[in-house]
Order: C-alpha cells, then sequence, then structure tokens
C-alpha cells in the first residue's frame, strides 16, 4: 500500500532512527532517576522538537515516554524508590525479590513484561483508532464540546484524591487560557495592554514551569536527604525470563488490556493502570497471599499495564484531540504546533504520519529491549550521578528551552511563574495535570460551546437532541451528578476533609507522573 | 509549605471576583447571548464557588493552625538553595541581554553548583560544559538567538 510504505519512509528515515536512540537513552537516563518524572523528560525534550519536522518529534515524544515509564521500575527494584510515579505500584515487590538476590530476574521480567505490554498497548492503538476516526468524522461541535467536557471531568474526578482542588486546578487552567485574542470575537481578554499577554500563554513554557521548575524546587528541598546504597546485581538479565513470563503469560495479557483501556480513558493514564492491574492481579490470583512478599505476578500485571496505558492515551488524543493524562496533553500540545491538529481530519489528510507514529511506536518497544538491558547494566552509576549536581545542569536546561519557545525572556518568565505555581499547588495537594489539560482543551471547550450555541440559536436542548451527544452529555452530567452526590454526602454526615475518591493508593502521586 | 484551604479559598475567591469584574467590560458579539465574556464569568463563579467551598473546609480544620512548614523547609540552608533557583532565574530574565547567554550561565551555575556543596573544581567543569554544550546546541544547531551580551562579535 501506498501510505504505508510512505510511512515506513519517514519512520526508518535515519535522522529518525537517531532521534529514537538519543531520546530513547534520554528517557532512560530521566526516569531511572528518582524524583525525575516521565513527564519532566518530555517536558525537557519538547523545546528541541519544536525545530524539528513532525515525524521526528512525534518519535522523540513516543520513545522518551515509553523508556521514562519503563526505567522508574530500575530505581524501584534496587532503592525502593519509585523512578516515575508509574511504578510506584510494585515497587515494594521487586524490591523484596531483590533482597533475595533477585535483582535481575525482577528487572529483566519488567523489562520484556514492559515492551509486551506496550506493544499490545500499540496494536490496539492501530486498530482501535482509524476504526474510530470513521465515526468521528460524523462529529459536529456539539460531540466535541461533550467530549472535551466529559475528558476534562474525568481528567478531574477519577484521577485526584481530592476532586475539589483538582477542579480548581482545572479552573486555574481554563482562566489562563482565556488569556489573549478570544477566539470567537477576536478580544483581547486579560492583557493588560501586554503586547506578550496578546499571543496567550504559551503552552511549552508553561509546561516546563508547571514539571520541570517545581520538581527542581521540590528536589532542591531534598538535597539534604540522603539515599540508601544500591541493592547489589547478580545473576542474567534475561536468563529465566521467558521461563518465568510463560508461566504468567495470561497476566502479561490481562495487565496489557486492562492498562491499554484504563489509558485509552481520558483522564487516567499509567500510574493508575498500574495500580488497578496489580490490586486486579492480586484479586483473582491462586495465591493472593504471596502478593507483598516479593511475589513476582503482580508486577507482570502492572509493569505491563503502565507501559500498555501509554499507548492507550494516544487513541483519544489522536482521534478526538482530547489527552488522556499530562503526556498526552503535550503531545497535543505538539501535534498543534506542527499544523497536524489532532482529530479524524488527520486520518484522512495525512494517513502517512499517523501510521508512521504507528511504526514509531512499535520501533520503540523493541528498541526497549537492548536500552533497557544496558540501562539496567548501567543502573548503579546512573544512580550516583549527585541530584546537587544534576538540578542546576536540568535548570539551565529548562531556562534556554523556554527562552527558545517566544525567543525572548517572555518564555522564562512565564516559566517561572507557573513553576512556582506548581510548587506551591503541589505542596498543598492541588493537581498540577489539570492546569495543563485545561491549558490545551480550553481553547476547544470555549470554541465548541459558542459554535454549538450560535448553531442552535442559544437552545440547549440542542446539545441532547444528537444520539451521540446526547449519550456523552449524559455520561458528562452523570460524571459530575456522582461527584456532588457524594460530596453532599459528605458534608451533611460532617466529616473532616478526607482524601476521597477510590480507595487504591493510586493517588498517591497520581497526578505528577 | 503548607497553607490553611481557606488561604486559597479567600484567594480563588478574590480571583473570581476581578475576573468576573474585567470581563464584563469586554464588548458583546453582535447580536448573539453569549460572547467573549461567557467563559471567563462562568470561570469566575467556579472560582467563587469552590473557594467557598474551601474556605468552609479550611474553616473546620483550623485548629491545626493556617500555615504549616514542610520540616525540610525550615532549616535555612535549604530555604536559601530553593530561593537561589528563583533568583537564578530572575537574575536571566533581568540581565541576560546585556551580559549575554554564555558569561551568564557560567558564572551563574557555578554559583549555584557551590552553593548545592559541590566541591570548586567539578562545579566550575559541569558549569563551563554545561554552558558550552547549551549554547551550542540551541544557539549553533536550533538557531536560538542566545544573547550574546558582552561577548558580541567575538563569535
Amino acid at each position: 500500500m501506498d501510505v504505508i510504505s510512505q510511512a515506513l519512509a519517514l519512520a526508518l528515515d535515519p535522522f529518525v532512527l537517531l532521534v529514537v536512540v538519543i531520546s530513547a537513552a534520554f528517557g532512560m537516563f530521566v526516569g531511572a532517576m528518582p524524583g525525575l518524572t516521565a513527564t519532566m523528560a518530555v517536558a525537557l525534550l519538547v523545546p528541541v522538537t519544536f525545530f524539528m519536522d513532525p515525524v521526528p518529534a512525534l518519535a522523540a515524544i513516543v520513545t522518551a515516554s515509553s523508556m521514562a515509564i519503563f526505567a522508574g521500575d530500575i530505581p524501584g527494584a534496587l532503592l525502593r524508590m519509585p523512578g516515575t510515579p508509574a511504578s510506584a505500584a510494585y515497587v515494594g515487590e521487586t524490591y523484596l525479590m531483590g533482597q533475595r538476590g533477585q535483582v535481575n530476574l525482577a528487572l529483566g521480567t519488567t523489562l520484556v513484561a514492559s515492551a509486551l505490554g506496550g506493544l499490545v498497548g500499540v496494536a490496539a492503538l492501530i486498530l482501535a483508532a482509524p476504526m474510530l476516526a470513521e465515526v468521528a468524522l460524523k462529529f459536529t461541535s456539539f460531540e466535541y464540546f461533550w467530549l472535551a467536557s466529559l475528558g476534562l471531568s474525568c481528567a478531574v474526578f477519577i484521577s485526584s484524591t481530592n476532586p475539589l482542588k483538582g477542579f480548581l486546578s482545572l479552573l486555574v487552567g481554563l482562566a489562563l487560557c482565556t488569556i489573549g485574542i478570544d477566539p470567537t470575537a477576536g478580544v483581547p481578554r486579560f492583557t493588560f495592554g501586554n503586547v506578550d499577554l496578546m499571543g496567550g500563554i504559551s503552552f511549552i513554557p508553561a509546561m516546563i514551569g508547571l514539571f520541570a521548575i517545581s520538581e527542581i524546587l521540590r528536589g532542591v528541598m531534598r538535597l539534604r536527604s540522603k539515599t540508601p546504597p544500591p541493592l547489589a546485581q547478580t545473576g542474567g538479565i534475561f536468563t529465566s525470563v521467558l521461563p518465568l513470563l510463560g508461566r504468567h503469560k495470561f497476566n502479561v495479557l490481562r495487565g496489557s488490556v486492562l492498562g491499554t483501556c484504563i489509558g485509552a480513558l481520558p483522564g487516567a493514564g499509567a500510574d493508575i493502570a498500574a495500580w488497578i492491574a496489580y490490586a486486579v492481579s492480586k484479586r483473582f490470583s491462586k495465591t493472593p497471599e504471596k502478593f507483598g512478599t516479593g511475589h513476582v505476578e503482580g508486577v507482570v500485571d502492572a509493569t505491563s499495564a503502565n507501559n500498555s496505558a501509554v499507548a492507550g492515551s494516544w487513541i483519544p488524543a489522536l482521534v478526538f484531540g482530547i489527552p488522556g493524562d499530562s503526556l498526552t496533553a503535550v503531545v497535543i500540545g505538539v501535534l498543534y504546533m506542527k499544523g497536524m491538529n489532532p482529530g479524524p481530519m488527520v486520518f484522512l489528510n495525512n494517513p502517512q504520519l499517523i501510521y508512521a507514529v504507528f511504526i514509531i511506536f512499535i520501533i520503540a518497544n523493541l528498541v526497549m529491549l537492548p536500552l533497557g538491558w544496558a540501562a539496567i547494566r548501567l543502573a548503579r552509576p546512573i544512580l550516583r550521578v549527585p541530584k546537587r549536581m544534576l538540578l542546576p545542569v536540568i535548570l539551565v536546561f529548562c531556562i534556554v528551552g523556554a527562552f527558545a519557545m517566544t525567543n525572548s525572556v517572555f518564555g522564562v518568565i512565564l516559566m517561572l511563574a507557573l513553576g512556582l505555581l506548581g510548587w506551591i499547588f503541589e505542596e498543598n495537594d492541588f493537581p498540577v495535570a489539570p492546569i495543563i489539560l485545561g491549558l490545551v482543551l480550553g481553547p476547544m471547550f470555549e470554541q465548541t460551546f459558542l459554535t454549538s450555541m450560535i448553531k442552535s440559536d442559544g437552545s440547549f436542548l440542542a446539545f441532547f437532541e444528537r444520539p451521540i451527544a446526547g449519550v456523552l452529555g449524559v455520561a458528562t452530567l452523570l460524571v459530575w451528578g456522582v461527584v456532588l452526590f457524594r460530596g453532599i454526602q459528605r458534608l451533611l454526615s460532617g466529616t473532616p476533609a478526607q482524601p476521597d475518591g477510590p480507595v487504591t493508593p493510586a493517588n498517591q502521586g497520581a497526578d505528577h507522573r | 509549605m503548607r497553607l490553611n484551604d481557606a488561604v486559597f479559598g479567600l484567594i480563588f475567591i478574590a480571583l473570581g471576583l476581578t475576573m468576573i469584574l474585567i470581563a464584563s467590560g469586554f464588548p458583546a458579539f453582535p447580536g448573539q447571548p453569549y460572547g467573549a465574556a461567557l467563559l471567563p464569568t462562568l470561570l469566575g463563579g467556579g472560582f467563587i464557588i469552590c473557594g467557598g467551598l474551601l474556605c468552609l473546609r479550611g474553616w473546620r480544620v483550623r485548629a491545626g493552625g493556617m500555615a504549616m512548614a514542610d520540616p525540610a523547609l525550615k532549616e535555612p540552608g535549604t530555604l536559601v538553595s530553593m530561593a537561589l533557583v528563583v533568583v537564578l532565574i530572575l537574575a536571566y530574565i533581568l540581565f541576560s541581554d546585556p551580559v549575554g547567554y554564555v558569561p551568564f550561565m557560567a558564572v551563574a551555575l557555578t554559583l549555584l553548583l557551590l552553593r548545592f556543596g559541590n566541591r570548586p573544581l567539578p562545579a566550575l567543569a559541569v558549569a563551563l560544559l554545561t554552558t558550552v554544550v547549551s549554547q551550542w546546541f540551541f544557539g549553533r544547531i536550533l538557531l536560538v538567538p542566545l544573547p550574546r551580551g558582552i561577548l558580541e562579535g567575538l563569535f
């Protein structure tokens, strides 16, 4: 097929492959450093991808995020510290395995299961995305309005320990995107006569601030705390992994399918996928009593789930332009900058680009095996890189990256402002991810609402008249109804404000991966 | 630093009121009941309602105090280090243009690295390497117009 060969030519370009290898190594490093998250890896990469063609730019993001999610397992097993929150579900198990001298077996298992999970997620992406795009072609502003609302509501209420604070973060994100020229009437809003603000809040400096500067500040706070010495590594990485996974092949499949589905839901990402897969694995295990004692079964489920969720979360992002988590919010921002507005039209106008992205996803998950092997081998020296040296260097790249986006210090000012905001918010349990979701989805949310209102001549009922719009609308209202009902229930029973939401510890760190 | 929820509640209420006030001055969309002011007004309302709920929640736990510092923040050294990160970014905003990217970063980064407890020689080496690599990558390869400052015309 012509499109496929074009896509192959785009994806197998030597420059793209070079980008894949470099960003894979970079993602491995950032993911393996405790405290540096996958989103931070992507935040630091995006200013560089800004200067690339769409395919290498997306290749860099796909590869770095997949690698960082796997590499988060490495310090989990060696130090009992998750490298990224997506690995937090099973650090206890892998560390205990490590204490029994099975570090390399544990890491080899998570590596192979991660790659397999990633491939299952990609397969789902390749199958589901074009089919959904067919349906999405019939969507009008009514459907998109509800999709944006449903995505935003789920992101706030499902993934956050504290729906009220999550909702406030979302409001902050939406409020930030009202700064600048209004999309329908062209009125400048909240610009205070400032020319830089007329262009709106640029998304990348904002994201670098929220996800990197606030992490640096937090890192500096903990600069004095000592990290424990990593466990000694013994044994081969790939030896006896295959028989082990052979015994647990059903877990790989279950974890991957679950992870893909959870990733594809707007609002839930790799970290929640890992927690739920781990819980499901324990629930249906023949030996649930072994969980928590260094048992590999739940690890297999959870580690396949978090990597398959990375691919799964691209489904709504590519088809509808609705991000599922902070990572895909970045992806959507990058797609817009590249003039590849996400949505079903991309599948018609630029199918070769979409297929190239699919191919890169497959390559990234295959490259993960050798590079992951190297990262595990090099884990001890990597973990010895001192934070007191790393954090200032990261700071420099944040400043240059933010500067490069606006070619002026305005980007740096934005980065600093949002970095401080992000730090204060996280210190006070306000999740940060909804800000970025609001910032990305805000224009779509406002535009589809106003367009729909003009079309319906001011009637709200029109929002429920089309079948899909009606279903999505009812779903959104249901999410809100449940949250409000629980809130009122709590208010009446008089219990003081306690973290609620799903009972899994998923909520710990669910918002900054 | 943890503040009582009521503090945030009040800030959000003030923010919401300001947004509604400013938005009321936006021109209407001709022939349409909804225009540029709609979203800011709705968001302002959202801030006021949620801010109010947050105040209520904060009031209930007021016995816990209005502010609580993270134990790490109580060490004066940590606070200074954190402030220095912010000061470095502020200084970049103010002085990078007259001073130039390379000299500014080389000096600022060395100072920050020393402050964080690195030994002088490694600090200097890492600072110079980072500055040169970032200048080369962003300035030369990606053609970002990093300020040259006092080195204008040298390279």
